[in-house]
């Protein structure tokens, strides 16, 4: 009954009723597109906040790549003249030597070993250049962000590296702000550290006179797998003398190739240390004309990158330098390589040390 | 007879019409955009760490010597692999970061089939609701001489690592 009624209604009336409802429908129109346009904003406008926090992973993830995969860059000439030893060396440019071009050459400091074999572990960093780069006395706060972080937005960041060993974490930066959302990476690294050989002093053939040297064949030590090899120009090199029967001294520390000279008066130089590590004087002796006393266990200790075409422009067709020591007791002496094999029945060694792993870990806000 | 009725349902037709598509529109767009910004992001973290500590872990410490991984995988020692796991994967230097969690299974291939054992765990069980990543690397096993039955063969060969992770 009603339903004819509606029915009729609805098609038969000719009152102006249904003008309201046009009305209705344009403002509702209007109405839902404002609202549309509106709720589509603040949509936008949370993206905008999220994409802070990718944006801060985001330089975080690159920033732990940098340092655990890459062995930097350098920018390795000043006019002409090179003053790298090697192109990805950024921790090998000693501010000694080249104050000025030290830190404007820099262009990445990457703590990887660099890629020279295809077979290296992308993942081993080198334990002279997390010292260079955790030192804190070394580069300004901001260096770091020129040269890790990247970007044109004041980036603040927390990098630190936790040994697994046992060993004291370090870090450089500001702390992580507890309130605020921080972009975080982990990187786990293994770090290779310097190899060393011990040698003994005694001159078994009694032609030496006191004068000891000590090869570095650089073809001879490219023989192994490269996670594992003595980079001579690249890393630090140390030198274990034992088996000295009387008080004696040193009287001079060369380096030749081929011709001796006297090591270099700054950094990257020839050090000897006391058994426990302690300097006891660096370089140039003979000129100075004093003589060192030394004992069972003093180091000879080669920075990295001395041993390097840098300093030794004839390095390369001569594929060897040596260390030439001079004792003022002439019963030691001889001829010694620093090699993977040593002489084991004069309790000679070759040491190098394990790989350690090690957390690398990164803040940015 | 013509009046002005059919003109009044086709605008109410179409002025519904475009509010149905907008309001389509609306829902389907917004839902893109709430999407949680920065979930793949926490992925990538936890599979970059897999696999660093995979990675490292499958590098000898000293040379000559086979990794440590290897040596896990040869003696089949799930607590031992558990423990070093775990210890690299949930070492930080600040509180509230670490607390991973995994499972591991390695595949092999005995003849022309691909077999698989459970390897090791950190001893928590998978309900399945866990955000979780995988990551795996293929090890190099040289001497296979005590894998768990019915395990693979005693010939040098790959194994396939795979790890679950995910964080409590």
């Amino acid at each position: 009954m009603w339903i004819e009624k509606f029915h009729y209604w609805v098609f038969h009336h000719t009152d102006d009723s249904g003008q309201l409802s046009i009305d209705f429908v344009v403002g509702l129109s209007i109405f839902m597109i404002a609202f549309i346009i509106v709720s589509t904003m603040s949509a936008g406008l949370l993206v905008g906040l999220q994409s802070k926090t990718i944006d801060y992973d985001a330089v975080a993830y690159r920033t732990g790549v940098i340092l655990a995969e890459d062995p930097g860059e350098i920018d390795e000439t000043v006019g002409v003249a090179y003053i790298a030893p090697d192109r990805y060396a950024w921790d090998l440019i000693y501010p000694d030597y080249y104050p000025a071009y030290h830190e404007a050459n820099m262009m990445r400091m990457g703590l990887a070993m660099p890629r020279y074999y295809y077979d290296i572990p992308s993942q081993i960093v080198m334990s002279h250049k997390t010292e260079q780069f955790f030192d804190p006395s070394k580069y300004e706060r901001d260096f770091y962000k020129d040269k890790i972080i990247f970007g044109d937005y004041p980036y603040n960041y927390y990098i630190t590296i936790t040994p697994l060993d046992g060993g004291q974490s370090k870090s450089v930066g500001d702390p992580v702000p507890q309130k605020q959302q921080t972009g975080y990476i982990k990187r786990v690294v293994m770090v290779k550290h310097p190899a060393n050989v011990t040698l003994n002093v005694f001159d078994t053939t009694g032609l030496a006179n006191g004068e000891m040297t000590v090869s570095f064949n650089f073809y001879n030590l490219s023989s192994r797998t490269p996670g594992f090899m003595v980079y001579p120009s690249l890393e630090r090199s140390i030198i274990n003398l034992t088996n000295f029967s009387t008080p004696t001294t040193i009287t001079s520390v060369k380096a030749c190739s081929p011709t001796c000279e006297d090591t270099q008066p700054t950094t990257p130089t020839i050090w000897i240390k006391k058994p426990n590590g302690e300097v006891w004087r660096a370089y140039q002796i003979s000129p100075l004309g004093m003589a060192l006393s030394v004992e069972n266990g003093t180091l000879i200790e080669v920075d990295p990158g001395y041993l390097s075409k840098r300093y030794f422009p004839n390095l390369g067709p001569v594929d060897k330098i040596d260390v030439k020591m001079v004792f003022s007791d002439p019963t030691l002496g001889g001829e010694k390589d620093f090699s993977y094999v040593q002489e084991v029945s004069f309790n000679e060694s070759f040491h190098q040390p394990n790989l350690t792993a090690a957390v690398l870990e990164a803040w940015v806000w | 007879m013509v009046n002005e009725n059919g003109v009044l349902y086709t605008i109410e037709g179409v002025a519904a019409g475009v509010l149905m598509i907008t309001t389509a529109y609306l829902v389907v767009s917004t839902t893109v955009m709430f999407t949680p910004g920065d979930s793949h992001i926490i992925d990538m973290q936890l599979e970059q760490l897999g696999n660093d500590v995979l990675a490292s872990m499958d590098t000898p410490i000293r040379y000559g010597d086979p990794s440590p991984l290897e040596l896990y995988i040869t003696d089949n020692d799930s607590s031992g692999f558990s423990n070093h796991f775990l210890l690299y994967a949930n070492t930080a230097a600040q509180p509230g970061f670490g607390r991973i969690k995994f499972n591991s299974t390695v595949y092999y291939r005995k003849d022309a089939d691909v077999g698989s054992y459970h390897f090791s765990d950190s001893g928590d069980i998978m309900t399945g609701r866990e955000h979780m990543v995988n990551v795996n690397r293929r090890v190099f096993v040289k001497d296979y001489t005590n894998p768990p039955p019915p395990g693979p063969d005693d010939r040098p060969q790959s194994v396939l690592l795979e790890v679950t992770l995910w964080r409590d």
